[in-house]
């Protein structure tokens, strides 16, 4: 890479870090592995800067979510696991005592990264489900599968979550 | 229409995702080790071209958790060597102590992802992906209770509980994932054969949100052996070597602190040794995968 591709490709880093980063951090859940995530996907993207110069941020995010995806394919990834200081709390537990938001992102958190990551392109991206396939590279089916999948899983985690599925959003918070 | 529910899960991820930008890591940094980092890709990319073909040896892929990619890829457990016995594996019987444990390990039957789909993975279903289908292979005991390797004649998953015989909270979580044993249970079964290697970053119950920092980090292998191997072993970077546990042809080893560690501590990784030994003390293989440094002892 030559100076002047380096130089755009720092600019495109530093101006896009933060941003990035937090795809990262709701795709692991685990700051140590966002960070590790986005350095995986920037060293790819400096590899095939060249082809990828004109919109490297689409190649960064579908490199960061294949990475994290095919972690799910391995043997070894690392999870997060919630052990007991107070017996018999449990993420069903957490819904009605705590947070539903907090009991929320424990239940994000045990979804399969495949799942979660339809969750996260499709809510925290807002991707319309065929951008959404697009990054996923599968069909505008699997996507809609999955995040069937991922929602069932979450209202059956997080039950007062369940309750609001028929409820529509007020007026002034809808996108 | 947009309902409570989609809003409420936006909420929630951007929640989660706004607890990243008070400290982000310099841009500058980063696109530093990216730049390295794709050099050195490129650099090795040339060197295996160059040997290609001299290499005989298969390395199933270990992904390292959270790993990038530029970092020395973990090695992994090698093929036993061509022309050795080989045998298929049975699974034990549960006694009623050991359904007990089933029990409490799985709430419901497990999700089993079909791996085998390239595109929309499903789940398997049928014989061997539920609860009643799970023996307890193998247990593995220390001074904070017990793992279990749990597996059926599809799948495998383990299971932590505590000194009382309580799973974690995760673990008693519904549907949990059980992985299909790849190769099958069926395949001739190799000196050792790592199917199983996780860490988990351990965080109390109780610590939720903002405050929610790691209390410990645990790691935990398990696989299957041939049926003349009797032990097998772990051994950190310092030279502290442990045993693990090893019954019908499986094996499970974990190692954990329940002590604070920083994030930052969880990286880089270290070699851990990994050795089989038959009944009269012959070291049949030894194979190397990587672990945590906090858990690494050095």
């Amino acid at each position: 890479m030559n100076h002047e591709a380096r130089r755009q490709f720092t600019e495109f880093v530093t101006a896009r870090t933060p941003s990035l980063l937090r795809l990262a951090y709701v795709l692991t859940g685990d700051r140590h592995a966002a960070e590790d995530l986005l350095q995986s996907a920037l060293t790819k993207t400096a590899a095939r800067w060249g082809s990828v110069r004109d919109s490297p941020e689409a190649y960064v995010r579908k490199a960061m979510y294949h990475e994290q995806v095919g972690r799910w394919r391995s043997p070894r990834w690392r999870r997060e696991s919630v052990t007991d200081a107070v017996p018999d709390r449990s993420i069903a537990d957490l819904s009605g005592q705590v947070d539903l938001r907090l009991a929320l992102e424990h239940a994000l958190l045990a979804l399969p990264p495949r799942r979660r990551a339809a969750i996260v392109l499709r809510y925290f991206e807002d991707l319309p489900e065929a951008e959404v396939a697009q990054v996923m590279g599968c069909s505008v089916g699997t996507v809609r599968s999955q995040t069937h999948r991922a929602l069932a899983r979450l209202r059956e985690l997080v039950p007062d979550f369940a309750a609001l599925a028929e409820d529509p959003a007020p007026e002034s918070t809808r996108s | 229409m947009t309902t409570r529910q989609d809003e409420v899960l936006k909420e929630t991820l951007h929640r989660m995702a706004g607890r990243v930008t008070d400290a982000d890591p310099a841009g500058e940094r980063l696109a530093g080790h990216a730049l390295r980092g794709a050099e050195r890709r490129r650099t090795r990319r040339i060197a295996a071209g160059t040997t290609a073909g001299v290499a005989a040896i298969t390395l199933a892929s270990i992904a390292v958790a959270g790993g990038g990619r530029d970092r020395a890829e973990p090695e992994a457990v090698r093929p036993v060597t061509s022309g050795s016995p080989t045998h298929h594996l049975r699974l034990p019987s549960n006694t009623a102590a050991e359904r007990a444990v089933v029990r409490a390990c799985m709430t419901t039957d497990p999700d089993v992802p079909d791996i085998t789909a390239a595109d929309d993975p499903g789940e398997m279903t049928g014989p061997g992906t539920r609860i009643a289908d799970f023996r307890v292979l193998v247990t593995y005991r220390d001074p904070l209770g017990q793992a279990v390797l749990l597996g059926s004649t599809v799948a495998h998953r383990t299971c932590d509980l505590d000194t009382r015989g309580r799973p974690t909270a995760t673990d008693r979580m519904t549907h949990q994932t059980a992985n299909a044993w790849q190769p099958s249970l069926s395949s001739a079964t190799r000196v050792i054969s790592l199917d199983d290697g996780r860490e988990d970053i351990l965080h109390r119950s109780d610590m939720t949100g903002d405050d929610k920092t790691p209390h410990g980090v645990q790691a935990e292998f398990a696989g299957r052996v041939r049926p003349d191997v009797t032990r097998v072993t772990f051994t950190l970077p310092d030279g502290r070597t442990s045993d693990a546990a090893v019954a019908h042809g499986f094996f499970l080893w974990r190692k954990r602190t329940d002590t604070p560690v920083p994030v930052r501590d969880l990286s880089p990784y270290r070699t851990l040794v990994i050795r089989a030994y038959d009944h009269g003390g012959r070291l049949l293989t030894t194979v190397r995968t990587q672990i945590s440094a906090a858990l690494a002892g050095s």
